[in-house]
């Protein structure tokens, strides 16, 4: 959308605020700040963004959430850092944290971020005349940051490429199979943090979003198709060595080569990706867990280099090959039928599907060792 | 020998027994309002008279619901540079 200018993304809608539970407590409990009638006086002391600490703020009437949320992969970006710590080693630490600091920490989220305002990563505003959103609006919030790939491909902006059923048939939204506790960092066993908000925030920091207990899951609504009991062969078949995605997702996007630098005309950080294009392949399952039992996984390729950071030094991933560089993904493009779904040798026998060895360059084909397809599955002869 | 006796105890039966009978109530006229006419409130005493108040404006309110105070206040706007960045991030 486009950006909102600087009164607008301050404007209260007091009708609609003032009657709700927030608005019935004075802006200074939040905010700080004083009682003035100039700007200057009642700013002194802001709190601009008070869910910033969200055990002091939020924390007095979510006190469950609040003691998760620094766990989230929403609040640590941890994703990043796992990543980052498997390829390089931690004499590089210190620069590829001037890096994350400059280039990946404003995607950081707070929970205002998504219940008040728009995240601060794409220019910030009020929602909703401040009213707290409890199921924050997906195009403004959630897509506003996952955009280029999830959102895009979820909400069918590629051309040729249709969105995802689960949205076109349904207009489903994020929050529909992301719950709050999967956004929130909180796992699904209540337990584990309902007994007190202490013990909750010991709990581990999730260290990937494939971390753990598969979550959100097909098989939740979809239950009939693991059973067998929707009278579809393929999924009796490959119920349990393929995931959904595999047969369900269409073209999904793949970059190359992203770089980042600062500017030195302005100061401003930027990057640079080298391509972005259209894939759907099928890699080998490089998280293969008793949650992840499937063998075969659709894999896109994700922007990383050897020299992605070289601006803050050279040779800050060693040990690149350490991570693939075709990862296993969870397109949001799902339809019922795809070229997959037409027939068994639409796969069988097809190696167009697959992430074969021809596909990967030959300085990645080291990373992608545990993903790449050496021996397509047989070809099933017609009856 | 004509006794008293008797007599004294008739009528003492007879003075009970009037001392017992149901008193009659004549009927009184009570006084009715004429419809139409006004009833004066009345002020009923209380324990203590609530001191006026007046509520003190809500500066943080009255500022950021006027769309024209906050055009007006606004910080200037910096000039927008253009991203730098190149391809989908």
């Amino acid at each position: 959308m486009a950006p909102l200018e600087p009164w607008e993304k301050v404007l209260v809608n007091f009708d609609k605020f003032g009657g709700t539970v927030h608005g019935q407590m004075q802006c200074t409990v939040c905010h700080g700040g004083v009682q003035a009638s100039d700007k200057e006086t009642a700013h002194s002391g802001l709190i601009a963004r008070p869910s910033e600490d969200p055990i002091t703020g939020c924390g007095k009437c979510h006190p469950d959430t609040t003691a998760v949320y620094p766990n989230s992969l929403h609040a640590t970006q941890q994703g990043y850092w796992t990543a980052l710590a498997a390829r390089s080693v931690p004499e590089n630490y210190p620069k590829l944290e001037v890096m994350f600091d400059n280039h990946c920490a404003r995607c950081h989220t707070t929970c205002g971020d998504c219940h008040v305002s728009q995240p601060a990563s794409v220019g910030g505003g009020l929602l909703n005349g401040h009213v707290f959103e409890e199921t924050p609006p997906m195009t403004r919030t959630c897509t506003a940051c996952h955009g280029s790939r999830v959102g895009d491909e979820y909400l069918g902006k590629h051309e040729d490429i249709p969105g995802d059923v689960h949205f076109r048939e349904e207009r489903m939204n994020c929050a529909d199979c992301h719950t709050s506790h999967e956004l929130h960092g909180q796992p699904e066993n209540c337990d584990a943090c309902h007994k007190e908000p202490e013990a909750a925030n010991a709990l581990p920091a999730a260290e990937h979003r494939y971390a753990g207990v598969q979550f959100p899951r097909c098989e939740t609504c979809h239950a009939s198709a693991t059973t067998g009991q929707d009278g579809i062969e393929q999924h009796q078949v490959h119920g349990a060595d393929l995931s959904c995605q595999v047969c369900h997702s269409v073209t999904y996007t793949s970059c190359d080569g992203c770089h980042v630098a600062i500017s030195e005309t302005t100061g401003n950080p930027y990057f640079e990706t080298q391509a972005t294009y259209a894939t759907c392949l099928m890699g080998r399952n490089p998280l293969k867990t008793y949650q992840r039992p499937y063998d075969f996984v659709p894999v896109r390729h994700v922007p990383i280099s050897p020299t992605s950071y070289q601006y803050y030094g050279d040779d800050l991933l060693p040990n690149f090959d350490a991570l693939p560089t075709w990862m296993y993904a969870t397109p949001h493009n799902i339809q019922r039928t795809t070229p997959q779904t037409e027939s068994c040798n639409a796969c069988h026998g097809n190696p167009a599907l697959f992430l074969t060895p021809d596909k990967v360059t030959s300085g990645e084909l080291e990373a992608n060792l545990k993903v790449i397809v050496e021996e397509i599955p047989e070809l099933i002869p017609e009856p | 020998m004509i006794t008293r006796k008797p007599l004294l105890l008739i009528g003492l039966v007879l003075l009970i027994l009037a001392s017992c009978a149901k008193a009659e109530i004549s009927p009184q006229i009570l006084p009715l309002a004429a419809v139409g006419e006004s009833i004066e409130p009345v002020d009923l005493p209380t324990e203590s008279t609530p001191a006026t108040t007046t509520s003190d404006p809500d500066y943080c309110v009255t500022c950021h619901t006027d769309q024209q105070m906050l055009i007006d206040t606004a910080t200037p706007k910096e000039p927008v540079v253009e991203s730098e960045s190149k391809g989908v991030g």
